[in-house]
């Protein structure tokens, strides 16, 4: 295939435009940058223009609504492209694959995008020893993230290169409709000899019979005990995770979960705990809502914030959402936020243990190796700038925060707002009535910070897994759901659609 | 009464009732093209969880209620001028889809002039090929498309380049077509109409201007609309050729599916533009397309 | 500045040399090509970028195994890309599921767009009707997506709420419903729902067409018909329907080419889920092709779909609709 270059000659087009955006720099020499002060090692690209695609997702909204401090600090106009997650996906795809480097930087969801796009994003340890290039204060080194964060987006396949620092952070809790719970507790028990509650030692089977329980008790303000977001592709494989992890610590290679690997040979598709899985997670579909299948993240998010489920595992920066009155019938202190539920002794074969499976989607912020080199340092800066402590904290409070940092994390008033009751609060300036009589009058400040107890919890081993860290990741992910799919709909067996993932992810391998 | 009335009357009792059902049948299309716009327009005025409301199963009592009872607000449209800056996609593609349309049906009218004078050897191969073009599924062609746009620095964030992008490639989807639409038509106006106006001293090109053209008027009327149609309604290729500067409604609506929620009051609201500008054009769009057909083209 | 005329050699004058050279240079090339080919040229240089390159671009990356990573080799394998389609699940339901897409959607479009053109046509109110009615295709494809997926929803969505209280449907949802709809063979309940969208928004155009087209019937055949004692149902087979033919194929093809290329109602209602009943292969080629970035393997596919929309085109005007020989169509 002729590079574009070739064929520009050959057509005769003049005129290579600079890709990527417009570069200018101050006249100052290398070695006079290495020694400059840290605000002229910041200042050195102002005039330029990049652009960052990345995710519409509150915390990169958050970031875009604050880009004038970046702005200030480094004279750089940045341009933040929001699109779905998927459109991110295809367009960064289009850029690398076609070696133009339109996108500076661009958001690196660990699997999605960093395992696919990995070998055209830039090791950014070569900006980190750059001595021209500034720091920012606690450094990008491993432990200022958190638990392993810049190894699950940064390094893949045994390579020891960084290819993005961790940027946001979803990491899958349980939210819950606590009122709802208290409400049809007596009538649950009387039926299963077991209070309506949910707590750390919840597992799945008891979200299945609860589930059993709302749908057939047909209430008038809750419908379904579940929304799961069993959509194809990404979600899907997330949602079913959920359930395989927790369910014996079953993996579906058995190579290193953080690092992933090129060549994950044979998969355990097929096995004994699969098909076990596989026929509860049926099980758990049929009572779940009935969207679920079709459903991603946002579809349930709909469902959970309607009234229509009591229950969701969902990603913690959803928490905005489901606290804003003016959309969401479980706000006001209606939701509770755990750990999401763990195996069932009885949903595991042999030995396998019991844990609260978590997963979770870490968008790292990666730099484009198609743009031109002094675009990616000025990305670089950007880079640093989005991920620093102080940009963290100050995007945390507008509504959009997943902060990747560990320092955010001990600060005393976001430790605060942990916790509803010693969350700071916001007043609202006329009180929403989410219900009919029901009334809310103020909103928690930092919304997400609700989520982060548990998240601080589930995110290391055992409870977390993080792969399937492999290359063609999508089209696995787009395999493995739609086979689920076809066992759901009762169109295979949960032993036919484990044989036929087995069948076809061994062949996408070639094993 | 005579054979010939009592066989008229049978075919007027036939006609009546036919009209009755005729009427009946209109009434039931009418509802089934309206109903999903009502709920449409009406959505975009409803606060979001108005608009999620909707009545019990085999409650249609409670439909009117929940349907027709609630605040209207204009929270959405003002969300889509003033946050998201509509008025600017729209312009996008009103100009994008005109300026397409017009260079295609000019270049087409052209084209199917001289393929339907039969004068050009391999004249059927030459419009077969050009026809087909337009099958190519649109997924295969972006990825070539992109090499080449982006080779030709279309691709970079600047409005004016990201327009012509644009525009070129709303032309590989309507350029083909207006050729192939066209062609039967030119092919209907007899070559004696050229020969008479060179008998009478033009050259060719005057003969084709001043005489062939303005009968083909009206057809080229037709293809214009439907061109404007297809390239209004693309989003496709607007996604990945518009990239920022040149985003067109369809690719602003898409956006509001966001990760975190889909804004379906938003949505609505911009569904309700995109039918607004139908009922003054309504009325002109049939007029050219009854026109356009009309010319003898399509006469067997 | 004249020069002086020699008698003997016939020279023209320069001011005529320069005019007349150029007119024989513009006369020469003019007679090179015809005055036809002439109009075509900036069609032909346009079509030829746009489509001669793809095209091309496709049918050899169709033999290829294209890299992943920068670096590496393409790797050239011959006809391996096609031959391992044959085994590809996915690739034979996709192949399925568009004959059945685009047989629902256009014969239902077809019938549909006939019947209400007819009703329509001197109609009372004739013009408020056909305002009206073409409105749906006036709404982009992505948004006529949006509203039905909205429509469809189970927990708000009023379509889904009269097709339940009208006892139209049983199951708890519609988008997510893999089940066979009605026989067994059939596609499933979210593949018609996908179908009923694209009819709600194109029938519109068949119905613009056809409606030109039945104004166009000559009166005077009308009138002997009239007089000859048919009633509307005798007029409309043997007057009517002759006339339109052309109309109708026009309508036909036109739809048929953008059927079968156009995924945004899948893209934005089921994503070609659930469990792959929606999944049309130019909805795969899409997957393969920007979602797996598999350029080789999606150069082969979107080549066999474009050779088959070719046939089915071809099929459709030759042998539905004869055309008389006379007249050059494709």
């Amino acid at each position: 295939m002729l590079t574009r270059r070739e064929m520009l000659k050959k057509v005769g087009f003049g005129g290579m435009v600079l890709v990527g955006g417009s570069i200018m720099k101050l006249p100052l020499m290398k070695t006079q940058l290495a020694h400059a002060s840290e605000s002229e090692k910041w200042r050195q690209f102002a005039g330029s223009k990049i652009v960052f695609m990345s995710e519409d997702t509150p915390p990169t909204a958050a970031i875009k609504s604050k880009v004038k401090v970046f702005q200030d600090l480094t004279g750089i106009e940045i341009e933040i492209i929001q699109e779905h997650l998927d459109i991110v996906a295809e367009k960064v795809g289009i850029d690398v694959r076609g070696k133009k480097g339109a996108y500076a930087c661009f958001y690196s969801q660990d699997k999605p995008i960093g395992a696919q796009f990995n070998a055209h994003a830039i090791d950014l340890r070569t900006f980190e020893k750059d001595p021209t290039l500034p720091k920012v204060p606690d450094g990008v080194g491993d432990d200022v993230w958190l638990s392993r964060f810049l190894d699950i987006t940064g390094r893949f396949f045994g390579e020891s290169k960084i290819a993005a620092y961790p940027y946001d952070n979803a990491v899958a809790v349980m939210m819950y409709r606590k009122d709802l719970f208290e409400k049809y507790s007596p009538q649950f028990e009387a039926e299963y000899g077991k209070p309506l509650v949910y707590t750390r030692d919840t597992t799945w089977k008891d979200v299945l019979d609860i589930c059993k329980f709302f749908k057939k008790s047909k209430f008038s303000d809750v419908k379904y005990g579940i929304a799961l977001q069993g959509r194809e592709g990404w979600g899907g494989q997330l949602d079913y995770q959920r359930v395989s992890y927790a369910n014996g610590m079953w993996l579906e290679w058995d190579f290193d979960d953080y690092f992933g690997s090129k060549k994950p040979g044979p998969c355990n598709w097929g096995d004994e705990q699969s098909i076990m899985t596989m026929t509860n997670y049926k099980a758990l579909m049929k009572y779940a809502h009935p969207d679920s299948l079709v459903n991603d993240w946002s579809g349930a998010n709909t469902a959970y914030i309607t009234g229509l489920a009591a229950m969701q595992p969902q990603y913690g920066e959803f928490a905005a959402v489901v606290e804003d009155p003016n959309q969401s019938k479980a706000s006001g202190g209606r939701t509770g936020y755990a750990l999401c539920p763990k195996g069932d002794p009885s949903w595991i074969v042999g030995n396998g243990k019991a844990v609260n499976g978590t997963n979770c989607g870490i968008g790292g912020i990666a730099i484009n190796r198609w743009a031109d080199k002094d675009l990616q340092k000025a990305a670089y800066l950007f880079a640093l700038w989005s991920s620093s402590h102080e940009t963290q904290y100050m995007v945390m409070k507008d509504v959009g925060g997943t902060p990747t940092r560990k320092s955010v994390y001990e600060l005393p008033d976001v430790k605060k707002a942990f916790y509803r009751e010693t969350a700071p609060m916001k007043k609202l300036d006329k009180p929403v009535e989410i219900e009919k009589g029901v009334m809310v009058n103020e909103v928690p400040l930092m919304p997400n910070a609700l989520t982060y107890a548990p998240i601080l919890e589930s995110i290391k081993k055992p409870q977390f897994v993080i792969g399937p860290k492999v290359i063609k990741f999508n089209e696995y992910a787009q395999i493995q759901t739609s086979e689920i799919h076809k066992c759901v709909s009762s169109l295979k067996s949960p032993e036919e659609a484990c044989k036929a993932i087995k069948k076809k992810t061994d062949r996408l391998y070639r094993v | 009464m005579s054979r010939a009335e009592l066989v008229s009357k049978s075919a007027k009792r036939e006609r009546t009732i036919l009209q009755t059902l005729a009427y009946i049948g209109l009434g039931i299309f009418f509802l089934w093209t309206t109903l999903p716009l009502l709920v449409m327009v009406l959505s975009s005025m409803k606060q979001m969880r108005d608009a999620f409301e909707i009545p019990a199963v085999g409650d249609w009592s409670g439909a009117f209620m929940k349907m027709f009872d609630f605040t209207p607000t204009l929270v959405h449209y003002h969300d889509l001028f003033v946050e998201k800056g509509f008025s600017t996609y729209i312009v996008n593609s009103v100009v994008a889809a005109t300026t397409a349309s017009v260079i295609s049906v000019f270049l087409g009218a052209l084209a199917a002039y001289g393929l339907s004078r039969g004068r050009i050897k391999g004249d059927k191969h030459l419009s077969f090929w050009i026809l087909s073009s337009r099958m190519a599924p649109v997924v295969a062609v972006m990825v070539p498309l992109y090499a080449i746009f982006a080779g030709m620095g279309l691709l970079e964030p600047d409005r004016t380049r990201n327009m012509v992008a644009l525009i070129l490639a709303y032309t590989t989807f309507d350029l083909p077509f207006a050729v192939w639409f066209l062609r039967t038509f030119f092919e209907d106006i007899p070559l004696g109409v050229e020969e008479a106006a060179k008998l009478d001293g033009c050259s060719n090109l005057q003969a084709f201007v001043k005489v062939v053209l303005p009968l083909a008027v009206p057809g080229i009327a037709a293809a214009l609309i439907l061109c404007l149609v297809f390239s209004w309604n693309d989003y496709m290729f607007a996604s990945i050729f518009g990239q920022q500067g040149a985003k067109t409604l369809p690719v602003a609506t898409a956006e509001l599916h966001s990760t975190v929620s889909i804004q379906w009051g938003r949505i609505m609201a911009s569904g309700t533009i995109l039918i607004t500008p139908m009922i003054f054009l309504g009325v002109l769009v049939k007029k050219y397309m009854v026109q356009g057909m009309t010319s003898g083209a399509v006469r067997d | 500045m004249t020069y002086p005329i020699d008698e003997t050699i016939q020279t023209p004058l320069p001011a005529d040399q320069g005019a007349s050279w150029f007119k024989g240079l513009f006369a020469r090339i003019k007679g090179a090509l015809s005055f036809d080919l002439w109009l075509m040229m900036p069609t032909i240089i346009v079509l030829a970028i746009i489509t001669i390159y793809p095209f091309f671009w496709m049918l050899v990356m169709s033999f290829k195994e294209v890299a992943m990573d920068p670096g590496q080799e393409d790797i050239w394998i011959g006809l391996y890309n096609y031959i391992r389609l044959f085994d590809d699940e996915s690739f034979l339901n996709g192949v399925k599921l568009l004959i059945w897409y685009f047989f629902l959607c256009l014969s239902i479009e077809m019938f549909l767009g006939l019947g209400v053109a007819i009703l329509v046509n001197k109609a009372k109110f004739e013009n408020f009707f056909t305002i009206i009615f073409i409105m749906p295709m006036m709404v982009a494809p992505i948004v006529v997506g949006y509203l039905f997926r909205f429509l469809y929803n189970v927990s708000f969505g009023w379509g889904f709420w009269f097709l339940k209280s009208s006892g139209l449907i049983a199951g708890d949802t519609i988008l997510a419903n893999a089940q066979p709809w009605l026989l067994p063979f059939m596609p499933s309940m979210a593949f018609m729902a996908v179908v009923m969208a694209d009819v709600w928004e194109w029938t519109p155009l068949i119905m613009l067409i056809v409606l030109a087209g039945l104004k166009a019937v000559p009166q005077d055949q009308l009138e002997a018909a009239r007089v000859d004692g048919a009633g509307p149902i005798r007029t409309f087979f043997e007057v009517t329907l002759p006339n339109i033919k052309g109309v109708l194929l026009i309508a036909l093809v036109v739809r048929f080419m953008d059927n079968v290329r156009m995924i945004d109602l899948i893209y934005v209602l089921t994503k070609g889920g659930p469990a792959d009943t929606t999944k049309i292969l130019p909805f795969y080629l899409y997957n393969v092709s920007f979602k797996y970035f598999e350029f080789g393997r999606g150069a082969a596919i979107g080549f066999i779909l474009l050779v088959f929309t070719i046939i089915v085109s071809m099929f459709l005007v030759n042998v539905v609709f004869k055309k008389k020989e006379t007249t050059n169509n494709v």
